[in-house]
């Protein structure tokens, strides 16, 4: 009687301790099923279908420059020239899309391009200037903004042309092109870090940077690439900013360089790198929306919204850390 | 000074790591204004002694008496406080911060809570260069300065210390023929002021001049104590390496045999033609296809540089390096393109990744795929091989590498290796940090290795001459940067590579 009590007590501490470990590698998934379930109970239009999609559409650019962030972050770099580089891009697409001898496609292209460059040289100032990458990022995401304001004198830009303007306010079906163009990206990235020796080769990076160049890894290549895909991504989000909101601010998505960083950590990726992927970060970008939106849909002022906000940053840090000790 | 007294005993010592007793019963008596040096051949637990007296491990059994008081030594800094003073290989110093503040962190003087920097830093200057002897610019930060001077700045900060005894761990390793000098004036005068010196020196010429007294370590327990003065070379090597020499090697003991390299059918799979670097003079090696070539020698003596210049991490200043195949590596990347795999000596440092898994840990460097896509079914078989091939214990897929013990960490690594194409296997240590039963199952794999695959050329580099002695077909020994030694381990006996190692020209 008493033995088998033993085994039963055993038994369900292991059961909990599977379930801990589980819960220590996917915590942002127990927390985002929280944060739904709470915003359920809380009001009752947050789950149509019509608010889903309207969330998933807010988050859609923050999800786009989130995805390079966690690539930067997994290879224990840190990229804060996203905001700059947001608004600088934003301006090129704009000015470019709306001059005569340009166009949108060409503007398009110019301004993921202007994204991919600051990234390279993010990369390359990173690998070969040997300065940490959080104050390369913050002097070219400086410049960077800078730049945007440059273009034209800091004034903003309308009357873009209704080609460019469709992408951002695009649907296809009930999701917008904002949306699709986030979730595609996101598979590709998964799919190339979990399926390809790339990928890997990114985690082996981010987990012993020197264990990785022994065994023959190019980790300059690999960091270089990884700060240009960022800022590719950055360059994008620039397009499709400019594109949602129908004119070219110079002072376009400061806020997203925070939220980004902000958005991969409630996903689970470790600031030390090596841990975590983009999987997460869909849904930690989910979870800064979902909180905005719960606030806005009960009605409570902004100034407890950003003390929400703050507050769920720490915890789901916090959580993430104490579960660590779970891991198997 | 009263001299009649011991300054430190040490009682009854034993120290037991699990089944392990790395320490017998050790008792040693160290007198003020005394060098006492501390000798033994790697594991005899030489090591684990200098711990237990600074403080950093507790002994099992026994006790360290300062002044006939029994000391309790829980921590490095309680040491510190009862006036034993440790200096090891890796410097407590503040690398940002000028030479005349580390000189002086522990006792900076301060007038009304602000400190009087001109008059500590004068001090400084003056403790420089009157007990020291030498002119660093003080106002330099510590971290610019080579790392001989950061050990002058070191005994500085010693020497302002209420210290009364120093444990000096192989202080000359890293220290040029200048420098060298200098440590064995300060030691002196050290010795003069009454403190009792414990020196832990592999450098017999070096213990033979400067040490008053030797106790000799061997398998854990004391096997021998001398006044200096009346023991020789030859007889510290007999007594530390276990047989009684012969009176014609004492007669030429800085000459050694080498012994005739019979020619061998197999090939050559790299050789080293001249080579010389920072770290090694000279160097002319060859290491044969379906052979296990080791390369041994004391800390800092070149051996450890070898199986870095066969894989292009360090290039030749001068001297070449051939392969078979015609290619000299250039780089890291290119010598593993062609066929060159390193195994580096520090797991944790340069080896392992730890929070992924044992499967990438494995795959790293050659994943499976086809058109850049890893085939999942096909890596998994490739791991299973890998895991069954190296006996790793312990693994299950997904299972993280860091949870892994240390022998089979190193099992995994050596599985990374293999799992490449290649014709030559550079390893630092492999078998460093592993326990005994791991050790033999990597020797075994080695061994097995050029066994199976007469293409394949292994290298290991270690510190330690028995084991090698255990597994390698050849040994090269290495005394200060260049080959002492060239021995086939057939024809040779365990003892007489162990002397060419330990002989200092």
């Amino acid at each position: 009687m008493l033995i088998k009590r033993a085994n039963d007590t055993e038994d369900s501490m292991k059961k909990s301790f599977y379930f801990m470990s589980w819960a220590s590698k996917y915590s942002f998934v127990a927390i985002f099923l929280i944060l739904v379930a709470l915003s359920t109970i809380l009001s009752p239009v947050f789950l149509t279908s019509g608010n889903i999609f309207n969330i998933f559409l807010e988050t859609s650019i923050l999800g786009v420059v989130s995805i390079g962030a966690t690539c930067v972050i997994l290879i224990a770099g840190i990229d804060l020239s996203v905001g700059g580089v947001i608004a600088l891009s934003g301006m090129v697409a704009a000015v470019i899309s709306s001059s005569n001898h340009g166009g949108p496609i060409l503007g398009i292209l110019a301004a993921v391009a202007t994204g991919l460059i600051v990234g390279i040289v993010n990369g390359v100032a990173t690998v070969y200037g040997k300065v940490p990458s959080f104050i390369v990022t913050l002097a070219t995401g400086t410049v960077a903004g800078g730049l945007a304001l440059l273009v034209t004198n800091g004034q903003p830009v309308y009357n873009l042309p209704s080609s460019f303007l469709a992408l951002g306010g695009g649907n296809i079906g009930p999701i917008s092109v904002l949306t699709i163009i986030w979730l595609t990206i996101s598979v590709i990235t998964i799919i190339v870090l979990r399926w390809t020796p790339v990928g890997r080769h990114i985690y082996a990076l981010g987990d012993n940077s020197y264990a990785a160049f022994l065994s023959g890894i190019r980790v300059d290549l690999y960091t270089i690439s990884t700060f240009a895909f960022c800022g590719l991504l950055s360059g994008l989000a620039g397009v499709l900013y400019a594109s949602w909101v129908n004119v070219g601010y110079p002072n376009a998505g400061s806020s997203y360089t925070l939220q980004s960083i902000a958005a991969v950590v409630i996903g689970g990726t470790s600031l030390f790198g090596g841990r975590g992927g983009v999987g997460g970060t869909i849904l930690g970008a989910l979870m800064l929306t979902v909180f905005t939106n719960i606030f806005n849909l009960v009605g409570l002022p902004a100034v407890w919204q950003m003390v929400g906000y703050g507050s769920l940053i720490l915890i789901a840090a916090l959580l993430n850390h104490w579960l660590q000790q779970y891991r198997r | 000074m009263d001299n009649s007294h011991p300054l430190i005993e040490i009682i009854g010592i034993s120290k037991r790591y699990g089944d392990v007793l790395v320490l017998k019963n050790i008792n040693i008596d160290i007198y003020g204004g005394e060098v006492h040096c501390i000798l033994g051949a790697n594991g005899a637990g030489k090591s684990t002694l200098v711990k237990i007296m600074s403080g950093a491990v507790s002994p099992s059994e026994g006790s360290v008496l300062l002044d006939g008081v029994s000391l309790t030594l829980k921590s490095p800094r309680q040491a510190k406080r009862a006036g034993i003073v440790a200096m090891y290989q890796e410097l407590d110093l503040f690398p940002n911060m000028t030479v005349w503040e580390n000189i002086s962190i522990d006792h900076l003087s301060s007038k009304m809570g602000v400190i009087q920097r001109r008059k500590i830093r004068e001090n400084a200057e003056e403790n420089l260069r009157t007990e020291i002897g030498v002119e660093i610019a003080i106002d330099t930060v510590v971290g610019k300065l080579t790392v001989s001077q950061q050990q002058l700045v070191y005994l500085a900060k010693t020497l302002n210390s209420s210290a009364r005894t120093i444990i000096l761990d192989e202080p000359s390793a890293s220290l040029g023929e200048i420098e060298r000098e200098v440590l064995h004036t300060v030691i002196k005068k050290l010795k003069k002021r009454g403190l009792a010196i414990i020196l832990i020196s592999h450098k017999l010429d070096e213990v033979l001049k400067i040490s008053d007294k030797i106790t000799i370590l061997r398998d854990g327990g004391v096997h021998g104590q001398h006044a200096t003065a009346d023991t020789e070379m030859e007889q510290l090597i007999s007594e530390m390496v276990g047989v009684q020499s012969n009176t014609s090697s004492k007669l030429r003991p800085t000459t050694i045999k080498i012994s005739e390299v019979q020619k061998q059918s197999r090939s050559c799979a790299v050789e080293l033609d001249h080579v010389s670097t920072d770290k090694l003079t000279d160097v002319c090696i060859k290491a044969m296809s379906g052979q296990i070539t080791g390369v041994t020698g004391l800390a800092g003596s070149g051996h450890e540089q070898i199986p870095l210049v066969i894989s292009g991490i360090m290039k030749p200043i001068s001297g070449s390096i051939n392969t078979k195949s015609g290619v000299s590596p250039k780089s890291l990347r290119h010598a593993v393109k062609n066929g060159i795999v390193y195994l580096h000596a520090e797991r944790k440092i340069g080896g392992i990744f730890p929070t992924m898994s044992i499967d990438d840990n494995l795959m790293v460097g050659n994943f499976p795929n086809k058109f850049g896509v890893i085939l999942y079914k096909m890596r998994n078989l490739k791991v299973g091989r890998l895991v069954n091939e190296m006996k790793i214990q312990g693994y299950h897929p997904g299972k993280r590498a860091s949870q892994l013990s240390g022998g089979n960490q190193q099992k995994v690594l050596l599985g990374r290796c293999i799992n490449r194409t290649f014709k030559i296997l550079a390893c630092a240590e492999p078998t460093r940090g592993v326990d005994i039963g791991g050790r033999k199952e990597i020797q075994m794999f080695l061994r097995q290795l050029v066994a199976e695959s007469p293409e394949i050329a292994v290298l290991v580099s270690s510190d330690d001459v028995e084991e090698l002695c255990e597994y390698a077909d050849k040994i090269y020994s290495f005394v200060d940067k260049k080959v002492s030694g060239e021995f086939i381990v057939a024809d040779s006996d365990k003892f007489e590579i162990q002397r060419a190692v330990l002989r200092t020209c």
